[in-house]
């Protein structure tokens, strides 16, 4: 699995979710059709409760979706695989293992084993580049949230996935921590051309990193817009006080609120009721 | 172990264990360090300090009758001369084989029980119930039945312990594998684990802190199962001390007997509170 996998894009067509309630069944997903290429970048912003994880769990195969597809390649998705790289909200690295044990966890499963001297250089590898040489010995609660996400960045990135789902990964973090996250994240998803799933509640950060940004609508979410992000590959700080970006933003907010107010009076109705 | 002492209390639970319990006495210069020692093991004296004297206290003021509350030096004597007749250490010897041989069978069926149960909804439907109706019985309403099918030898002592470690560690197991949230075990399967692989590598190193609280809580049981199961025809060991004392009223040993199941099952949650430092250093806790 050292190769680079052959690039295979992530797509969902059709799909609904819902969820089983004691009054039947409660929509949380519906008719979501949505292409992410080889190598794009897609973030999915929206309001609370609109479904955004559930789209990144779908695509992870940690939940099946009710109706539609979801494919990536042509092979349809029926459970988590290496070949899609996750990063959770709290990171979920391994409290018992090292930065490096968890860095190379995914190298000693059966599905990407490769040889102990080769893993080892791969691991030092990506300890080197996500700077936490001094740290590679250490055990997660004595990292800072920045070095969890950086070890959870390098372990899902060790196996080389086709793509990478990200469901709020910098919600935690400080603002210059996050402005760094992003960058290192963009040079490793470049440097392999592997494709990102960004689920954000940030509109800023969601037209930094993606090429599209989809907004998804109140519950059950539907794809309300998506908006083509005009800035090229190479992506600078500058970007972020440009009249371009504050454009988009304001619309892309604008269009999330319009979302957020309707979700809040459907999240208000069956107290009244 | 405790850290009351007020130094950094890390200093005791370093993956490093035995080696490191008072760095900050070199740090501060040799001359402090017989101090904090010295308050250190005050500290950790004090309550039973207290205890002892009370028990002077009480048995000096006169007011109980010396047989029916005999004094701290009495059993002290008693504790000295059993010592050097070698009868107590025979007795700890025998009583501490029975303990681990039960704490280690039972554990041994818990720990595999105890995860099934904790993992499974299936499982935990079928054999929950039984587990409350089994748990509910004292060990000591199961000495005829098992005097009956197991004799009167050494096995029917270690099965009433066995029973005893059995249920006390299960419900530990369990209840903790059933709440390890399922956030690693999804973290693995997407790095491409197998379930046999999420099994070994999560679930287990999650389970290992209720596994060895659950020996810790089946230790304590199993010490205080010890007089029943020493009721089934022992002629040795601490329980059968104080049966053997209760039957000729004989106070002195009646306490030497107390003290020794105490003492003794203090000294192993110290061994396994050590273990559990030293596997569990990972744990973002509070320190011991």
């Amino acid at each position: 699995m050292t190769a680079s996998p052959a690039p295979r894009g992530l797509s969902f067509s059709g799909v609904g979710v819902s969820y089983d309630s004691p009054r039947g069944p409660v929509p949380a997903l519906a008719d979501v059709t949505l292409a992410i290429d080889p190598g794009e970048f897609v973030a999915v912003v929206g309001p609370s409760g609109c479904g955004k994880s559930t789209l990144l769990k779908l695509a992870a195969g940690l939940m099946a979706p009710s109706s539609g597809t979801v494919t990536v390649g042509s092979e349809p998705v029926t459970g988590p695989g290496a070949d899609r790289g996750v990063i959770f909200q709290d990171y979920a690295i391994f409290p018992w293992l090292t930065v490096e044990e968890n860095i190379g966890f995914g190298l000693t499963l059966a599905a990407n084993r490769i040889g102990a001297r080769e893993r080892e250089a791969l691991v030092a590898h990506y300890v080197d580049r996500m700077g936490l040489t001094e740290f590679r010995r250490a055990l997660p609660k004595t990292l800072s949230g920045g070095m969890r996400q950086r070890v959870a960045l390098a372990r899902a990135y060790v196996v080389r996935p086709g793509i990478l789902l990200m469901d709020e990964p910098f919600g935690a973090l400080d603002s210059q921590t996050r402005l760094a996250m992003h960058d290192l994240l963009l040079g490793v998803l470049r440097q392999e051309g592997t494709a990102g799933l960004l689920i954000t509640h940030s509109v800023e950060e969601a037209l930094y990193l993606a090429s599209r940004v989809v907004v998804l609508s109140a519950r059950p979410g539907r794809i309300k817009a998506v908006i083509d992000v005009p800035f090229g590959h190479e992506r600078d700080h500058a970007l972020l006080a440009s009249p371009e970006l504050a454009r988009l933003k304001g619309t892309i907010t604008a269009l999330v609120m319009d979302e957020y107010r309707r979700q809040t009076a459907l999240d208000r109705r069956p107290a009244a009721a | 172990m405790t850290t009351l002492a007020g130094r950094p209390a890390d200093a005791v639970r370093h993956p490093g264990g035995p080696a490191i319990p008072v760095p900050p006495a070199e740090a501060t210069g040799g001359l402090t360090a017989l101090p904090l020692l010295a308050r250190r093991a005050a500290i950790i004296l004090s309550p039973w300090i207290a205890i002892a004297g009370l028990w002077a206290a009480a048995a000096g003021s006169g007011l109980f009758d010396p047989v029916l509350l005999p004094a701290p030096p009495v059993v002290l004597a008693q504790a000295v001369q059993q010592i050097g007749d070698g009868r107590l250490p025979a007795a700890v010897a025998a009583s501490t084989g029975r303990v681990l041989a039960g704490l280690v069978l039972g554990v041994a069926l818990a720990v595999p029980a105890g995860i099934l149960l904790g993992r499974s909804r299936g499982v935990r439907l079928v054999a929950g119930p039984l587990l409350g109706f089994f748990r509910a019985l004292p060990p000591i309403a199961l000495i005829p039945l098992v005097i009956v099918y197991f004799g009167i030898g050494e096995a029917a002592k270690v099965v009433v312990l066995t029973f005893a470690a059995f249920f006390a560690a299960v419900i530990v197991v369990s209840e903790g594998v059933a709440q390890i949230p399922p956030l690693y075990e999804n973290a693995a399967r997407t790095l491409g684990a197998t379930r046999f692989e999420v099994f070994r590598r999560v679930v287990l190193p999650l389970a290992l802190p209720h596994i060895l609280t659950g020996i810790r809580v089946a230790l304590g049981t199993t010490w205080a199962t010890l007089v029943a199961a020493e009721l089934v025809a022992a002629q040795v060991g601490l329980g059968a001390t104080i049966q053997v004392a209760a039957a000729f009223f004989d106070l002195p040993v009646i306490y030497l007997g107390i003290i020794g199941i105490g003492a003794t099952a203090l000294a192993m949650d110290a061994g396994l509170r050590r273990l559990n430092a030293r596997l569990l250093s990972w744990q973002d806790r509070r320190p011991a």
